[in-house]
């Protein structure tokens, strides 16, 4: 019995942290007893060898691969810690240099664009506008933004391809008469189809007697007011220069073109200017015919594909 | 470990933790480069597999890593992060405790390699006194088969050389509660490896 108490203290003799008291009394029983004593002898023996014992080593890459799975997050924890932690790492100085490189050539390339070409015109629409207006943003834009550019080289090359021929046309108003109007151009052109071409009222003085009036019954008529006019009965100074500007839709739309916009430089009574769109292929044949209209300068003809539509600006000049 | 070596260790790890804290991450390093072979061999020993030991003694790290900062130092650090070592394991054995307990059925199984299996049949253990690398693996496999308080608390003691202040500090458990689970599990490891460890020191 008392064998029994004494090994179940034997352990904390071993650590000695028995009381006085306990330790005596285990140490009085043990110089007694035999089989306490072995009992005591191979609880030393474990508690050495487990002391003693070989234990193992820890990996080599322990801690790198320690450091791979700390950053090897769920990414809403990599996400709020990105939010709410400055970032440890530096940026390399190559990729700082590539990011401004890029900022650098973005912005260049944007500036060699070419500027508006209409932009600073005041312009005044008459009548419907919206399909015409639309008709400028895609030439504006068709000009501006050349499609995918390789080098910048290449891309200058391909803005100037891009870019739409524009020629200039002077017509000196109030120079020729009607009867020198070509009457097969206006077969083609019914009458009262130019709605881009205004109302507008130009010079009242200018020229008179001008009409299409071989084949237009309104014109003729007009004409017939005209030719009153002269007479000295009713003094409608205005519709000539009508008849001329309409005279000038009816050539367009002959040639296949379309008047883009008219409009008027700031001296108002002084210009005008009517915008239009032809294929290459017509503008020798426009050119000659505006050309029995009026007083004309320019170029007579052109070097481009026929089908290729140009854009040519029409300047109406008055002598005072 | 003398008094004042375990001091100086102390500070030691104090100086670390509060540079940790100020964002020194090479501390941390230090740290784990302290104390891995302790925690290395404390998860080895509770869990009786080396890859397991790999994989606990890092997940302690991780915690330890991610808590850290709101260390306040009531404790040491070095009995903190045993406290985590210690769970960490615990966890870890509630779920091979479960496995353990189906696997032996089939003793035969040759997929059973690599599962810890107690030694029972007396005339398997060999006869004569065995040293290093062989003795190692009679004393895992007897630790392996002691309860887990028992375990927990044999390791700390006898194989770490830890004190009953620290293990009681490290565990939570009475003193009481130490003194007896130490001599049970002793008992029971002295009757498992009587035949392999030498008697008389």
């Amino acid at each position: 019995m008392e064998c029994d108490r004494i090994k179940t203290l034997l352990s904390e003799y071993i650590d000695d942290i028995l009381d006085e008291s306990a330790r005596a009394r285990v140490e009085d029983h043990l110089i007694m007893c035999e089989q306490c004593r072995e009992e005591l002898r191979s609880l030393l023996s474990l508690v050495s060898t487990l002391k003693n014992v070989e234990g193992v080593k820890a990996p080599d890459e322990f801690l790198v691969s320690l450091h791979e799975r700390i950053e090897r997050r769920p990414w809403f924890v990599r996400m709020l810690r990105a939010c709410f932690v400055p970032i440890r790492f530096k940026i390399p100085i190559e990729l700082a240099t590539a990011a401004i490189a890029g900022i650098i050539i973005f912005s260049v390339w944007n500036a060699q664009q070419p500027p508006m070409e209409i932009a600073s015109m005041r312009m005044e629409y008459s009548g419907k506008r919206s399909e015409d207006i639309s008709a400028i943003d895609s030439a504006a834009k068709h000009s501006l933004r050349p499609e995918v550019v390789t080098s910048k080289e290449e891309g200058r090359a391909k803005l100037t391809q891009t870019k739409p021929i524009e020629l200039t046309i002077v017509m000196q108003m109030g120079t020729k008469t009607k009867q020198e109007s070509v009457p097969e151009v206006v077969e083609s052109a019914p009458a009262g189809k130019v709605p881009v071409l205004t109302e507008k009222k130009y010079r009242p003085t200018l020229k008179r007697g001008f009409s299409t009036a071989d084949v237009e019954p309104k014109a003729e008529a007009l004409s017939g007011n005209l030719n009153q006019k002269e007479a000295g009965a009713v003094p409608q100074q205005s519709e000539p220069e009508h008849d001329i500007i309409k005279d000038i839709g009816n050539l367009i739309e002959a040639a296949g073109g379309q008047a883009i916009l008219q409009a008027q430089t700031k001296h108002e009574h002084d210009q005008g200017v009517i915008y239009v769109e032809v294929p290459a292929g017509k503008y020798r044949q426009l050119y000659e015919n505006l050309s029995k209209l009026a007083e004309i300068s320019g170029e007579s003809s052109i070097n481009a594909p026929p089908e290729e539509m140009i854009r040519i600006r029409i300047e109406l000049t008055y002598p005072e | 470990m003398s008094m004042n070596e375990y001091e100086r260790n102390s500070t030691k790890d104090d100086v670390l933790v509060k540079a940790f804290q100020e964002g020194d991450m090479a501390a941390f390093d230090q740290l784990v480069i302290r104390h891995k072979e302790s925690i290395f061999n404390l998860c080895y020993w509770f869990l009786g597999d080396y890859q397991d030991a790999n994989d606990y003694a890092q997940e302690t790290f991780i915690k330890v890593y991610r808590s850290l900062k709101r260390f306040r130092g009531e404790a040491a650090f070095s009995t903190w992060l045993y406290r985590i070592a210690v769970n960490t394991c615990k966890n870890r054995l509630k779920s091979v405790e479960h496995r353990y307990k189906q696997k032996t059925i089939s003793l035969d199984n040759p997929d059973c390699e690599g599962v810890v299996l107690e030694v029972r049949d007396e005339s398997q253990k060999p006869n004569g006194v065995l040293e290093g690398k062989q003795l190692m693996l009679h004393i895992r496999e007897a630790i392996n088969g002691l309860p887990r308080d028992q375990k927990t608390v044999i390791v700390l003691r006898d194989i770490q050389g830890l004190s009953y202040e620290e293990i009681i500090r490290i565990t939570g458990l009475p003193l009481g509660t130490v003194k007896s689970k130490i001599a049970r599990a002793r008992q029971e490891l002295r009757r498992k490896l009587r035949s392999v460890i030498k008697d008389g020191v």
